[in-house]
């Protein structure tokens, strides 16, 4: 199988155009048979070896320096969002606080607003029936101020009557009818004043419903622009969250992108792979020494270092045991740092 | 239908990276998010093949959840590593003692986290 590659190979290698004019179509030579074409052949292995070195090199400093920048950048980015993040839901509390503190307070002024307004209307309503019952007594006032009247005309007549000895009860009666005149003049005064109250407590009493009115009217804005504030918090928030997953997808979008489908890098370890299959067929053909250093270039504790004079892996020398992988890696008694990877 | 790795982390984005990774690597994702939730996942749910664990959390601890689970023979192959920022060897023995068998320090690399997962579940 492995021979058959060999013996299949016929892509041009851009990288070294010695190997390429390497004959295809001969058979393997021995180099117990030929020693100038095994020393040849070790020659155009050394320079495969080379150039799978230098794409080795290539693909680890560029899947090294875009990783890296990559993670730093998706770092950066996570930070930013999660402060975002953090900034915004602040921002969402406080104002949810300040806003309820604020619409409680509104609520209250409102409440006491409207049972100042009804005690109000209250107040008004019972000045008028107040007035009316003074109205009545008003009434009873003239009624009496009259019947004086009258009484200081009878006196009057019966202090002329009798002569010079009713000159003292004419003058009671005189100062009776004054007093009378005068009961009846405050009255009238009193009724102006009643009059002119109850004329203005219709329009306080209209006032004070149109006070009312305001106050409802006022409540009604207050619970739609609190359900309007509510609301866009709400979408603001989710906005801002819905941006900020964006933003995260956008970053692992292109951290994906280019740790798994950099183009470079896959052609380039597409490359090495036939280098290395080149390497390994030119040693089992030649008896030339084999060394597979490396197997991925992300792994950097996973490196597996299989030696062996044959070429095929697991098949070694005598007495030269592979070791796995995770027997390479030792737990270290040095801090581990970032993208570190140990398996105990 | 791949295999079920449980990944515990109280960090969403940690979860989202860790789970987008192994994702597109064909695993299936299940997620905790912290050391008791993480418990009760593995107790209810026998198909998980790995845990991926962060070290740091609030409720349980990452290196108390690993005991937890350690403590049911049932989970003594069920391969728990730690995914952490921290790097300290102290803390590090805790685990293996504990019966983590591996540990990744953040911020990791996809690429690494899923040949690590692969080789712990056998692909």
């Amino acid at each position: 199988m492995r021979m058959g590659l060999l013996g299949g190979w016929k892509k041009k290698d851009p990288l070294n155009e010695e190997v390429l004019s390497a004959p295809q179509d001969a058979g393997p030579p021995s180099s117990n048979d030929c020693p100038q074409c095994a020393a040849r052949m070790i020659e155009i292995d050394g320079k495969i070896s080379k150039n799978r070195d230098r794409i080795k090199d290539i693909i680890h400093d560029v899947q090294k320096l875009s990783i890296e920048e990559v993670l730093a950048i998706g770092n950066c980015i996570n930070s930013i969002v999660s402060h975002t993040r953090s900034y915004i839901a602040d921002s969402k509390a406080s104002l949810e606080k300040n806003f309820a503190k604020q619409s409680d307070f509104l609520e209250t002024y409102i409440a006491q607003s409207r049972e100042t307004v009804k005690a109000q209307g209250k107040t008004v309503e019972h000045a008028l029936t107040l007035s009316g019952n003074i109205s009545g007594a008003g009434e009873a006032v003239d009624k009496l101020a009259r019947e004086a009247k009258l009484l200081a005309l009878n006196a009057t007549i019966e202090a002329a009557r009798m002569g010079s000895s009713g000159n003292a009860f004419g003058v009671i009666s005189d100062e009776m009818n004054h007093l009378s005149d005068e009961i009846a003049k405050a009255n009238r005064l009193i009724e102006g004043a009643i009059d002119a109250i109850r004329k203005s407590l219709p329009s306080i009493l209209k006032q004070t419903t149109t006070q009312m009115e305001k106050i409802e009217e006022f409540t009604l804005t207050m619970k739609d622009l609190k359900g309007s504030i509510e609301q866009s918090m709400s979408f603001t928030g989710n906005a801002g969250d819905n941006q900020l997953d964006t933003i995260l997808d956008l970053s692992y979008s292109a951290l994906s992108h280019l740790q798994f489908q950099d183009p470079m890098v896959q052609e380039l370890e597409k490359v090495n792979a036939i280098l290395l299959d080149c390497h390994r067929n030119l040693s089992v053909g030649f008896g030339l020494p084999f060394s597979e250093k490396y197997v991925d270039v992300n792994s950097n504790k996973l490196e597996i270092d299989k030696k062996g004079r044959n070429g095929f892996e697991g098949k070694n020398e005598p007495g030269s045991e592979t070791k796995s992988d995770a027997d390479q890696i030792e737990l270290s008694e040095s801090e581990q740092e970032a993208g570190d990877v140990l398996l105990f | 239908m791949g295999k079920l790795v449980l990944i515990v982390d109280d960090s969403a984005s940690v979860r989202q990276q860790v789970g987008m990774a192994l994702g597109q690597a064909g695993f299936e994702m299940l997620e905790a998010g912290d050391g008791k939730e993480g418990v009760a996942a593995v107790a209810s749910n026998p198909n998980i093949a790995m845990v991926v664990c962060d070290v740091n959390m609030p409720n349980m601890n990452g290196l108390d959840m690993v005991g937890e689970v350690k403590k049911n023979p049932a989970n003594k192959a069920l391969p728990i590593i730690m995914l952490t920022t921290e790097g300290q060897p102290a803390l590090i023995k805790k685990a293996k003692e504990a019966g983590a068998v591996g540990w990744i320090v953040k911020p990791f690399n996809a690429a690494q986290l899923v040949a690590t997962v692969k080789k712990l579940t056998g692909g």
